[in-house]
């Protein structure tokens, strides 16, 4: 063959892999859509004048929303229950909770900045006007926003569970068992109350756990489905 | 000589063992908890019941939960709205469920001060939930209550007239009720902070767009 013919033959070939497509991506699984029991749960919220969130487990979000409207969400990495078992105690998996599932928030307020000036250090109003600016003029302290918690923290809901949060999933394991043991005898050897109240464990990124420890209010509800 | 390095030997050999069982037995014991102390158990939740899944979701299903959605889509505000991030200080007008603008905001502080007079105490969060705009006022003028004295170290004044302050609040306020104003603010650059004793406050040229767009009555949504 002539040199020709082989370099045509070369430059088709190029141009039929060229063309040729790539292998079309797989297509991501739908996410399933909230179920009929849900959505009532959410209707019976949004037909009252409150903020309320919602823990989507298909989405793996938790949104905060106001009839009906959402108005934000942040990302779960992961969402678990856990039912805890003293030592020497039975086993056994603990049965996941029917959902779709409304509790309430019951914790506290994050915790604030106290100012408390003396009574003997007021002066009368006004008496300061010609030499310093009056009090509309004096700026706030820029840092004044509440303290809130480190991680992890967690949050009692009015089911008797804990909202526990974290930026990773709680240690398993030999490891974790060991940690937990001691925890838990030290709890005893404290005389402090040694139930453990089932947990909800919420993990999520160390920025969203500060948004979500704003979020969660107390008297809040919070929707589960 | 030989007899007391076969002795030294026993005893260093004795010790040894015992040293051993000693670590042998810290080492079980610590260990223990780790082999059958408490543990949680469980696993990760996932979400349960998807709709539309092969033969389980019928016709009848379908349609409720068509109904549902349209009813929970009816509960939201229609015409304008104000919706308030107090986290992210950010303040979005709605005209139905479109966004129109985005606002940088100041919202509460969360701070907490204390009246040395009755040891009452002021809490200066913004409010959450769903408000109202009540009226809306060009030039407001601030009735300043007490804290306002106290925290600049002042007593209240007596004399009503003594609390009067037209410059603080701005060019328009609107009123939400128990106290709380949607204002503007001499202090623009801590817009974005929580910076206020509760209120809302905006730069100038937002509050304007808010004041001349969202009329009264429409809803506002504070978390």
């Amino acid at each position: 063959m002539s040199i020709s013919t082989e370099v045509l033959r070369a430059a088709s070939l190029m141009l039929v892999l060229a063309c040729g497509r790539a292998p079309a991506p797989a297509p991501s699984p739908p996410v399933p859509e909230p179920s009929e029991a849900a959505l009532k749960a959410e209707l019976a919220l949004a037909r009252t004048p409150q903020v309320y969130l919602v823990l989507d487990l298909a989405r793996r979000e938790i949104s905060v929303r106001s009839r009906g409207r959402e108005f934000g969400a942040l990302h779960v990495e992961d969402v678990a229950f856990e039912r805890w078992h003293p030592p020497l105690g039975g086993r056994g998996a603990a049965p996941p909770p029917a959902l779709p599932l409304a509790v309430k928030v019951v914790g506290d307020d994050p915790p604030r900045s106290l100012e408390a000036p003396e009574l003997a250090s007021l002066r009368p109003a006004g008496s300061t006007a010609s030499e310093s600016p009056p009090a509309a003029a004096t700026p706030p302290p820029p840092n004044g926003a509440p303290l809130l918690s480190e991680l992890p923290y967690w949050m009692p809901l009015d089911n008797g569970w804990r909202l526990y949060v974290d930026a990773r999933p709680p240690l398993r394991g030999p490891g974790g068992r060991w940690i937990d043991t001691v925890a838990y005898l030290f709890t005893r050897l404290s005389g402090r109350s040694a139930r453990q109240p089932d947990r909800l464990v919420v993990v999520v990124s160390p920025a969203d756990a500060d948004w979500l420890r704003h979020l969660l209010r107390p008297g809040r509800p919070l929707l589960i489905y | 000589m030989k007899s007391l390095a076969r002795r030294l030997m026993a005893a260093v050999h004795l010790r040894r063992r015992r040293l051993v069982r000693i670590c042998a037995a810290a080492l079980v014991v610590l260990a223990l908890p780790a082999v059958s102390g408490g543990t949680w158990s469980g696993g990760s939740l996932h979400s349960t019941g998807p709709v539309g899944e092969g033969a389980s979701a019928s016709g009848d299903t379908m349609r409720r939960i068509a109904a549902l959605k349209r009813q929970l889509a009816a509960q939201g505000p229609r015409g304008w709205s104000i919706v308030v991030d107090t986290y992210h200080n950010r303040l979005r007008v709605y005209r139905g469920d479109q966004t129109v603008r985005v606002a940088v905001c100041s919202t509460g502080t969360g701070r907490s001060l204390r009246d040395p007079r009755d040891g009452r105490i002021w809490v200066f969060d913004t409010p959450t939930g769903e408000w109202k705009v009540q009226r809306k006022v060009r030039n407001p003028v601030w009735v300043k209550p007490d804290w306002a004295f106290i925290e600049e170290g002042e007593l209240p004044p007596n004399n009503p007239r003594e609390r009067m302050d037209d410059v603080s609040l701005g060019d328009y306020g609107l009123y939400l009720g128990d106290g709380y104003i949607i204002h503007g603010t001499l202090f623009q650059s801590l817009l974005g902070q929580p910076a206020t004793h509760g209120c809302v406050r905006l730069g100038d040229k937002d509050l304007e767009y808010v004041y001349k767009t969202v009329p009264v009555g429409s809803r506002v949504y504070l978390y």
